[in-house]
Parts: C-alpha cells; sequence; structure tokens
C-alpha cells in the first residue's frame, strides 16, 4: 500500500513538471517564435544529440502502438472489472437465498434427529423413555409421578422433557427439495465465486500492465525537452505546422492534466482513508488510556498532546488530570510516573492487538512508590487489562496487603497456583529473607487461602 | 434459530464421527471429536452440504463448537454414547474419551439409512477413511493445517472460521483451486468426492510435516 502511494506520488511529480514544461512551450510558441529560437541554445551538446535524435525517433515510432496497446489494455481492465461488479451482486443474491435455504434445512434435518433419537429411546427402553412411560426418574431410579406427568406434557408441547427447552420436532416432508435446491444454490455461488476471483485477479493483472504502459508511454513522450523539438522543426515551420504543433502541445497538455486528475484523486482518497485510520487509532488509544489512567489515579485522566520543539514536528503524549496538561515528569509524583507510563503502554498493546487479539505484558511491579491508599487502584488497573483476555506477567515483594495479595484475590482459589512462580522456592533467598521465611509463608498462605474478592 | 436446532444436529455429527471411530477401533477424545466434526464441515461443500450457520470457532485448543460437547454429554446422559475413559491431562484439566454404546448404534443405523442424511454419512466416511491412512493420532496437527484455521488463527480467540467463504482464504477456495486443477487434468471427469478429499488431506499433511505446531493439548 505504502510502495504504492509512494509511486503514485513520483508519477504525478514526473507528469507535473512535464505539464509545466509543455504549458511554457505553449506560450511562447503562441506568443514569440522568436524566443524560442534563442532558448537552450547554449546547453545543447552537438555531439550527442544526434545519437539522441536517432534513439528519440525510435522511440517516437513505437508511441502509437504502445498507445493503442494502453487503450486496449485499459478497456480490457475496464471489462474485467464490469464483469466482477456483476458477478459480485449475483453472488451477494444467490449468497442470500443460500443462507435461507441453509437455515430451513437445518432446522428439518434437527427435527430428523430428534425423532430418530426418540424413537431408539422407545425402542431401547433408556432413561428418559422411562421417566415418560414408566414414571421412573432418570436421576435416581425410583417412581415420581409429577416429574413424568410434567415430562408427558412437555413431550405433548414439544419440548425436552427434562428442562422444558423448545425442541426441534417435525420431520419436513419437503426436505429432499429443499436439499435439491440447496446444492444448487450452492453450485451456482460457487461458479459466481469463480467469476469474481478470475475477474478480480484479471482486473489486477491488467491495472499493473495498464500502469506500466502508461509509464513507457510517457517516458517517451517526455524523454526530449519540448522546446528543443520547436527548434528542430522552426526552419520548416509554416503558419500550418506551427497550428499543427500548437495542437499537439495542447493536447499532450490536456493529457497529462487529465492522468494528473486520476492520480490526484486516487491520492488524495489513499491519503484520506490513511487519516481516518489513524483517527481511529488514536481514538482507541485515548480510550483505552483513558480507562487505564483513570483506574489507577481515581479521577479522570485523559492523553493529551504537546509540542517538543525540536527539529522534528512530532508532538508528544502527556498525562491530563485535574484540568492541568502534566507536560514534563516532574509535574507528577514518582508514583504517578511509574503507574501512567504503565497505563500507556497497556493501552498500547490494547490498540496494537485490535478488536480480538491478545497480548502479554511483562512488567516489574514498583509498588514500594504507592501508598496503600493506591494499591486497590493498580490491582483495578492490571485487573480491566487482564479481562481482555491479555496475559500479564507480574513480579511483586511479598507485602502485607500489598498488590500480589490484592491481584491474587481475584482468581478462583483452585486455580490460584496456577497463576504464579513463587520465587521464594525457586531462588536463593538471602539471609534476611531466609530469617523471616515464616513470615512469608504465612503471608503465601493467606493469600491461597482468602475468599475471591469482586472483580 | 433456537439453539436446540445446533445441538440437535450436532447430536447426528457426533454420533457419524463415533462411527467412524469405532471403525477405525479409536476411541475418541473430547478434543479429537471437535476436530472431525470440524473437516466434515469445512469438506462437506464436496458434496454438496453445507456447515451449520452456527459453527467453530477459534479457541484454546483449535477450532471449538460448544454445541458439539453439549451433544456429546447430552449423547452419554441419555445412553446413546459413552465415555470410555477419564484421566487428568498434565496441565490439569480432565479429559474423557467416547465410544457408541448399543442403543447408539440403533440411533445410528436409523441416521445412515435415512436419504436426509446421506451426504453426511458419506462426507464422515471419506473423512474417516483419510484417518485410518494417516492415523487418528494426527487429527489435531491436520485440523491446525486446514487453510481456514491458519488464516483465521492469528485473529484470537472468538473469530468466526468461515471456512464456505471462497473469496477468502479457505477450505472453500482450496477446493475451488483443486476443482479447476482437475478440469484442466481431464475435462471428461470431474474432480470426484474422493478425489478432493484425498487430495485435500495430502495437503493438510505436508503442510502439518512442514510447518504444523499445535503448541495445543490433545487430550
Amino acid at each position: 500500500m505504502e510502495r504504492e502511494f509512494r509511486e503514485n506520488r513520483a508519477r504525478l511529480k514526473l507528469l507535473d513538471s512535464k505539464k509545466r514544461h509543455i504549458h511554457v512551450a505553449l506560450g511562447k510558441a503562441e506568443n514569440e517564435l522568436a524566443t524560442l529560437l534563442e532558448y537552450d541554445q547554449e546547453e545543447t551538446d552537438e555531439e550527442t544529440e544526434g545519437v539522441q535524435e536517432v534513439g528519440t525517433q525510435a522511440q517516437e515510432e513505437r508511441l502509437p502502438g504502445l498507445v493503442a496497446q494502453l487503450n486496449e489494455v485499459g478497456r480490457k481492465r475496464a471489462d474485467a472489472e464490469r464483469r466482477g461488479r456483476g458477478a459480485t451482486a449475483d453472488l451477494s443474491r444467490v449468497s442470500a437465498m443460500l443462507e435461507r435455504l441453509r437455515e430451513e434445512v437445518e432446522t428439518a434435518e434437527a427435527g430428523l434427529v430428534a425423532n430418530f433419537l426418540a424413537e431408539t429411546e422407545r425402542e431401547q427402553n433408556l432413561a428418559l423413555a422411562k421417566l415418560v412411560q414408566s414414571t421412573i426418574c432418570p436421576a435416581c431410579g425410583q417412581k415420581h409421578a409429577d416429574l413424568a406427568d410434567r415430562a408427558r406434557k412437555f413431550l405433548r408441547d414439544h419440548r425436552c422433557v427434562l428442562c422444558g427447552s423448545e425442541e426441534p420436532h417435525e420431520a419436513n416432508p419437503e426436505l429432499d427439495k429443499q436439499r435439491g435446491k440447496l446444492e444448487e444454490c450452492l453450485r451456482e455461488q460457487q461458479a459466481f465465486e469463480e467469476v469474481v476471483r478470475l475477474a478480480r485477479a484479471e482486473s489486477e493483472g491488467l491495472r499493473d500492465q495498464e500502469l506500466d504502459l502508461q509509464t513507457r508511454v510517457n517516458e517517451i513522450r517526455y524523454s526530449r525537452s519540448v522546446v528543443a523539438m520547436v527548434e528542430r522543426n522552426l526552419p520548416e515551420m509554416t503558419a500550418e505546422n506551427l497550428k499543427k504543433l500548437k495542437q499537439q502541445l495542447a493536447d499532450e497538455e490536456a493529457d497529462a492534466e487529465a492522468q494528473m486528475g486520476v492520480i490526484r484523486a486516487k491520492l488524495a482518497g489513499d491519503y484520506e482513508d490513511f487519516r481516518n485510520k489513524m483517527d481511529a487509532r488514536m481514538d482507541r488509544l485515548r480510550a483505552a488510556y483513558a480507562g487505564y489512567a483513570t483506574a489507577f489515579l481515581g479521577l479522570p485522566c485523559e492523553l493529551d498532546e504537546v509540542g517538543q520543539n525540536g527539529l522534528l514536528e512530532l508532538k508528544l503524549f502527556v498525562p491530563r488530570f485535574d484540568n492541568a496538561v502534566r507536560p514534563q515528569a516532574e509535574a507528577c509524583s514518582e508514583a504517578q510516573r511509574f503507574f501512567l507510563d504503565i497505563a500507556f503502554r497497556m493501552a498500547l498493546i490494547d490498540v496494537a492487538c485490535g478488536e480480538q487479539g491478545t497480548g502479554t505484558f511483562i512488567c516489574e511491579t514498583p509498588e514500594t512508590a504507592l501508598d496503600f491508599s493506591y494499591v486497590s487502584n493498580v490491582v483495578a488497573m492490571f485487573g480491566s487489562f487482564a479481562k481482555k483476555r491479555h496475559n500479564i506477567l507480574l513480579s511483586a515483594n511479598i507485602q502485607n496487603s500489598g498488590i500480589a495479595e490484592k491481584l491474587i484475590a481475584r482468581i478462583a482459589k483452585k486455580d490460584r497456583t496456577k497463576h504464579i512462580v513463587n520465587l521464594l522456592e525457586l531462588g536463593r533467598l538471602s539471609a534476611v529473607q531466609q530469617a523471616a521465611r515464616k513470615e512469608f509463608k504465612k503471608i503465601i498462605r493467606r493469600m491461597m487461602t482468602a475468599r475471591v474478592a469482586k472483580n | 434459530m433456537h439453539t436446540g436446532v445446533n445441538v440437535m444436529n450436532r447430536m447426528g455429527d457426533v454420533m457419524f464421527a463415533l462411527g467412524e471411530a469405532a471403525q477405525a477401533k479409536v476411541r475418541p477424545t473430547k478434543i479429537q471429536l471437535q476436530k472431525f466434526v470440524y473437516l466434515t464441515d469445512v469438506l462437506g461443500q464436496v458434496v454438496g452440504s453445507l456447515k451449520p450457520r452456527e459453527g467453530h470457532k477459534t479457541y484454546r485448543n483449535g477450532p471449538y463448537d460448544p454445541a458439539i460437547q453439549n451433544a456429546v454429554d447430552a449423547l452419554a446422559f441419555r445412553g446413546l454414547a459413552r465415555v470410555a475413559g477419564a484421566w487428568r491431562t498434565p496441565s490439569g484439566h480432565l479429559a474423557t474419551s467416547y465410544t457408541l454404546a448399543e442403543p447408539g448404534r440403533e440411533f445410528l443405523q436409523k441416521l445412515r439409512s435415512h436419504s436426509a442424511f446421506a451426504r453426511k454419512a458419506q462426507m464422515a466416511g471419506l473423512v474417516g477413511s483419510a484417518l485410518c491412512d494417516l492415523g487418528w493420532d494426527r487429527i489435531v496437527r491436520l485440523v491446525y493445517a486446514e487453510p481456514t484455521f491458519v488464516a483465521t488463527r492469528p485473529t484470537g480467540w472468538g473469530s468466526r472460521l468461515a471456512a464456505e467463504d471462497g473469496l477468502t482464504v479457505s477450505a472453500a477456495f482450496m477446493v475451488a483451486v483443486m476443482r479447476r486443477v482437475a478440469g484442466t487434468l481431464s475435462t471428461e471427469h470431474p474432480a470426484s468426492p474422493e478425489w478432493i478429499t484425498d487430495r485435500f488431506f495430502a495437503y493438510l499433511n505436508d503442510y502439518a510435516r512442514h510447518y504444523g505446531s499445535t503448541g495445543e493439548a490433545t487430550g
């Protein structure tokens, strides 16, 4: 996409430059023939001019053929695109019909399965049939008249004999017919898909060919100076010739303008699309950051942008909370710096993962920077990140009522061991830690057995 | 369409899968059952049938359709399928294997003998026969090589597996290419379901051998 955008920009630049040259020459041809004679005289290299002229002449002879090819390829591309559009419309129509038939067939087949199932249960005297026929409960094996009455009522209403949920029941006599229609539709769908695939592949190939031919045509058309061409023909110029030349230049200018219009429109569209996608991505980043940062601070916090006064015009993201933009690190406390940075990283992971992707965040938790009142907020922040199915690997020190304890409390008791790597068991402990081993164990036991906290 | 329709149809699919497994003397696990039904779903178009509208999605152990497990559980409760074994996997999850109970064979016979299920029975037979050749124990790796899943897996869990969409990278696209190739090889004998299934599995097998890595449980 980016390569295509750059190539189109290069083409536009070339066309623009040539168009301006043509325009200048045209003006001069119209107004002052004599000035053409003086133009560029000094820069002409007599020795190379002859060679270039032969090459240019040969190329010019190829030009009509190339233009004819270009027109032919353009026509074929438009034709392939038209075929593709037609087949896509047919495909949509058939797909809609197929969906409807699919639903009907699925329902009818489910009805048949249910009938065979009930029939087998009756024939084999299985538990649910025994409930209906002999009033025997399928769970405890004892007679239970009320349960059986209820089951019979459900059965009459075509519902599950135990829970009363609606069940498919009717065998559809039209099923074979519907199946036949569905197969026909499926074949049609596959045929249209084939046409769409081929038309798309063909039009893409032709578009590449068209661009290549257009580039070659432009190279020949604009390979020599417009003015030099006029100079060379001047000695034999008649009023008629001059008119022809003027018309040719005007045609070339109009052609360049038309090509530029097409490329400009495509570039503008691509750029608009790019801007829209960037804006949407920035909105997602802002929303994700606001969610995490607000959870941590406990008051609304958003991303703001400030200039950096550097060589590049890049803006910096900074937090804004308490009605104040915080452009410098010193405008936030140490804990705010740590955790707002973490919030920003998690927001970036959210945006990078899109709607359904999941990412992993590995974080050294700087919990010593926090006072007690913020611990729950940090836990809420990490919790909302984990809720989006991201993985999060946190290192935490063992503390009374620390982040680790509150985070672990959000996990079901039976699953807690699966979420923890206890480095006190795996690592080499210092003498101080060795001495506090009992205390550690006590806190860890409390963490592992604490009641599940609400998320 | 209510979920009862999905689960009921999946009961039929599970019976066909258990029938094929019984022929191969295999007692499939819940994951293998999911994979078997997935393969019959994605190849169903070869015999002119379509996978359910609410079908498999990407999940922890590959393509997953909760209606299938609900169907297996219901069949086991109602006495048509039997839990053949249960054990803890190394990751601590409960793995279960299943087999047909005697009444289940009767039920399967009824399904097989009805014309409405002829295509499903044929497709299950083709997949079962391919797995007999390649080995049921390779079923997870084969599914992880299936084009629709390969293309959709990077989008994360919960993504719908549109195997029937012939305009994207999918099983349908692959089958269309096979049909075209078969047409160029012989205009008189268009690709038969057997030929396509055979080539499709050969492709899955090659892909699984060269690039396959599931990183997932098989229990």
